[in-house]
């Protein structure tokens, strides 16, 4: 009897932790929630600098949201501030990676910004490796365990042996393919670290002092990869393969 | 020598005399017209008659200059389109003695009736080697074949067209003509005018010298620059025939057939030309003046003249002339109460009947009118500088009236109502607008960063274990009768128990046989013995056999003990004695079971 106690105590003690952290949460949420609305109403208004500054204290409160993000880039662009727009744009691009809006303004602040971006031969493969989100990745290996789960059960169930049916071999091709897919996407989306140009101008050198020779200069808006870091420099790459050391006050890693 | 004379004294004899009605032609060429000391002149005098020629006299020529060698005589008969035409050939092969302008004639042959002259010729003899070395000079080639670059002006204005001919001139029929070197124009927009497949000579006197001479190319080059302006010379390769003996000098001679001889592959260049490029003057410069020189027509048609409001009018516009057509800028087609759309344009490019460059530009508008009215289509015109007159030139076409009838189902809707069809035309762009809602913001983590989506996978296998347990179990109770007593043992004895407690409060209730029961089943249930079988005495050995407890066992032996007492005597016994008693029954199954266990 004493063992069941216990456990009640411990069931008793995570559910109170558990609504703890969930009010907390909770709190963070309807915070942001209402400096999103002022900012919303202050954008309306056609104060951008305000706006953007109750987004920005939005953000600061740790929460993650595409549309939070996007009204961020809105106000930012409207404040004249178009590497910070493009920055958020694309962060909140990559929480909904097929959102209209977003894109749409993306292609926009792509002709208003100063550089051009180089021509990429984006083959239509890579556009197809990249179409489905992470979470509709997670959510298709999923379905095939919890299929193969209740295939399992069913077989359990009707006592039909161990034997392998093609079912089971389907079920199994689809998750290995779905986590394989995953897990590439998944390395891939957290791997390849972006960053944007927030000051008007930077000059990429050959390595990582500032009298070393100029390479190129990049302006505000321009996004590129970057690689690795070496005190305050960045070595960054170009989308046409040109690369460089930054100052890494100069960019803002998405 | 003495071969020559030979020839000469049987031709002579072959000869009747001369018919007096007939035709006489008396010409002299040389093969050149200069020469070192050491190059042979060949001097050929011909007397061409349409009848037959009978004696004829020795010419009288002055060639005190020359060392002369011949003449040699052939007479040939030609018949060209049933014309019989006798010619008799004598032929001087001459060296120079020294350096010096010489002039070779005039012949004069002295007939019965008529005295014969020919031009004279003048020749220029430099120093140069001795004959043998001059034979063997491929270099003395030179002048058999040559190109020629004929400019049809060396001066010209800054896109005036110039036509350049390319001939080829010889005098033996080169074979495997080609061009080796064909020059860019730079400093030019060039326009192809004719290229030859193959070569159709017409016969010439260059400088004395009889060539066939051959059209090879012929371009309009138009100046891009002013300044003079050189166009490079065109290279062509051909095959010369040779002589079998292999000299030139031989292969000239009369008896050789260039069919069967060797070939001397050269390459002949046309002199460089210079053209004088001058600028076009500023002054008078027309405003929509666009760079075209040479002389232009303008013609312009407009169709219908009668149209409804909305329905198209198309405006056509011809530009011909000779001259860089492409120069001229289309016309700006701008009428008030017209939709105008830009023309489509098509250039037709061909040759005027001089062989220069021509061309007509068509352009095609469409005009949409937009109210009703009498409207005007206005004068068009287009410039261009002369280069005749040194002048610009703008040429204009009339203007057309055109009638425009509004629309009768618009006139019903009222005259305020302007209804034109276009397209819809984006006016300005900037960014989308925010999204203003706000619900659930912030609570889309990504699924892989959510506990409970991990919790689920690690419970999957973890249920997927107890399922396979909970079968098992299930499986044993229906085929292992001692395992399914085991498991059912404290659920019986439960149940039991409870009876127990509900026969407490009745005296003459048979709760001492539940409570019995109760203790004697589980025992009999966990060892799987027969229940009836299960004595005081068979428990104690069983229990301790099993290795439980000893004050346990005597704890069970004194219950059962006081149940057999009870069961025996009713009434004997209190309440609460009985429910001490389930009690100690309860607390004893239950360290029973777990000494069992």
């Amino acid at each position: 009897m004493s063992a069941a106690i216990l456990n009640w105590r411990w069931f008793a003690l995570w559910a109170l932790l558990a609504l703890l952290a969930g009010a907390g949460s909770a709190t963070a949420q309807s915070v942001a929630a209402g400096l999103y609305v002022e900012g919303n109403q202050l954008y309306r208004d056609g104060k951008f600098e305000e706006a953007r500054k109750r987004y920005v204290e939005a953000v600061a409160t740790g929460i993650q949201d595409p549309r939070l993000f996007y009204n961020l880039g809105n106000a930012s662009y409207k404040a004249g501030q178009i590497g910070a727009a493009i920055l958020w744009y694309e962060r909140a691009l990559k929480l909904a990676p097929r959102d209209e809006d977003i894109l749409a303004n993306l292609r926009f602040l792509r002709r208003v910004k100063r550089d051009r971006d180089p021509e990429t031969d984006g083959s239509v493969l890579y556009e197809m490796y990249l179409w489905p989100t992470l979470n509709e990745l997670f959510a298709a290996t999923s379905g095939g365990l919890l299929a193969l789960f209740a295939l399992a059960c069913w077989r359990l169930w009707r006592r039909s042996g161990t034997s392998l049916s093609v079912a089971t071999v389907a079920l199994g091709a689809w998750i290995a393919g779905s986590a394989l897919f995953t897990g590439l996407r998944l390395n891939h989306d957290l791997t390849r670290v972006e960053a944007v140009v927030m000051q008007a101008e930077g000059t990429a050198r050959s390595g990582p002092e500032a009298d070393q020779t100029s390479v190129f200069v990049v302006h505000e808006g321009t996004k590129m990869f970057v690689e690795r870091q070496e005190g305050d420099w960045l070595l960054v790459r170009l989308a046409n393969g040109l690369g460089g050391w930054l100052p890494a006050a100069v960019v803002e890693i998405i | 020598m003495s071969r020559l004379s030979t020839w000469f004294c049987a031709a002579l004899l072959a000869c009747g005399a001369i018919g007096e009605a007939d035709a006489l032609d008396f010409t002299a060429s040389v093969d050149r017209t200069e020469a070192t000391t050491g190059d042979a002149i060949r001097l050929t005098l011909t007397l061409s008659s349409s009848g037959n020629m009978g004696h004829v006299p020795s010419p009288t020529l002055d060639l005190r200059d020359f060392s002369v060698y011949g003449p040699s005589v052939a007479t040939r008969v030609e018949m060209i389109n049933g014309r019989t035409t006798f010619a008799r050939d004598l032929v001087y092969t001459m060296y120079g003695r020294q350096p010096g302008r010489f002039r070779i004639g005039p012949a004069v042959i002295e007939l019965a009736d008529t005295t014969l002259t020919t031009k004279p010729i003048e020749v220029r003899i430099r120093k140069g080697g001795s004959r043998q070395s001059a034979r063997a000079q491929p270099g003395g080639s030179e002048r058999v074949v040559f190109v020629r670059a004929v400019a049809d002006r060396d001066t010209a204005w800054v896109g005036e067209q110039i036509v350049v001919r390319y001939e080829l001139a010889y005098r033996l029929v080169p074979r495997d003509v080609g061009f080796a070197d064909i020059p860019d124009f730079t400093g030019f927009w060039q326009k192809e005018l004719f290229v030859a497949q193959r070569l159709s000579p017409q016969r010439e006197i260059i400088d004395g010298v009889a060539y066939n001479v051959a059209p090879l190319r012929r371009l309009a080059l138009f100046p891009t620059t002013a300044g003079d302006q050189t166009i490079e010379p065109l290279a062509v390769s051909c095959s010369i025939p040779q002589g079998s003996r292999g000299s030139l000098y031989d292969a000239l001679s009369l008896f050789d057939d260039p069919i069967f001889g060797r070939g001397q592959n050269v390459v002949v260049r046309s002199d460089p030309l210079t053209i004088h490029v001058k600028p076009l003057p500023e002054a008078g410069r027309p405003a929509d003046f666009g760079g075209a020189v040479g002389r232009f027509d303008l013609k312009a048609q407009a169709r219908p003249l009668r149209v409804p409001v909305g329905d198209p009018v198309t405006l056509k516009l011809e530009i011909q002339g000779s001259g860089n057509v492409q120069s001229i800028p289309e016309p700006r087609v701008a009428i008030p109460g017209f939709e105008v759309y830009p023309p489509t344009v098509e250039v037709e490019e061909g040759q005027t009947e001089e062989g220069r460059y021509g061309a007509r530009k068509n352009l095609e508008y469409i005009l949409i009118p937009e109210r009703g009215g009498q409207r005007q289509l206005p004068a068009l015109s287009v410039s261009y500088f002369d280069p005749v007159a040194a002048a610009y030139r703008t040429v204009s076409t009339a203007p057309f009236d055109i009638d425009v009838a509004a629309d009768p189902s618009l006139a019903a809707a009222g005259p305020t109502l302007d209804l034109t069809r276009s397209e819809i035309e984006r006016l300005g762009s900037d960014i989308r607008h925010i999204k203003p809602d706000a619900s659930r913001l912030g609570q889309s983590t990504p699924l892989y960063r959510n506990a409970g989506y991990w919790l689920l996978h690690g419970l999957l296998p973890l249920a997927y274990v107890g399922l396979v347990a909970w079968q098992r179990h299930r499986r044993r109770l229906e085929g292992d009768e001692a395992y399914a007593r085991r498991r059912r043992a404290r659920g019986e004895a439960t149940r039991r128990l409870q009876a127990a407690s509900e026969a407490v409060e009745q005296d003459e209730a048979p709760f001492h046989t539940l409570l019995h029961d109760a203790i004697v089943g589980f025992i009999a249930d966990r060892l799987n013995r027969p229940a009836p079988g299960m004595t005081r005495d068979e428990c104690r050995r069983q229990l301790t056999s099993r290795g439980v407890a000893a004050d346990v066992v005597d704890e069970i032996d004194s219950l059962l003990e006081r149940c057999e007492f009870g069961r025996f005597a009713p009434m004997s016994g209190s309440t609460d004695e009985r429910r001490r008693m389930l009690e100690e029954g309860e607390q004893a199954l239950e360290r029973l079971r777990e000494a069992l266990s």
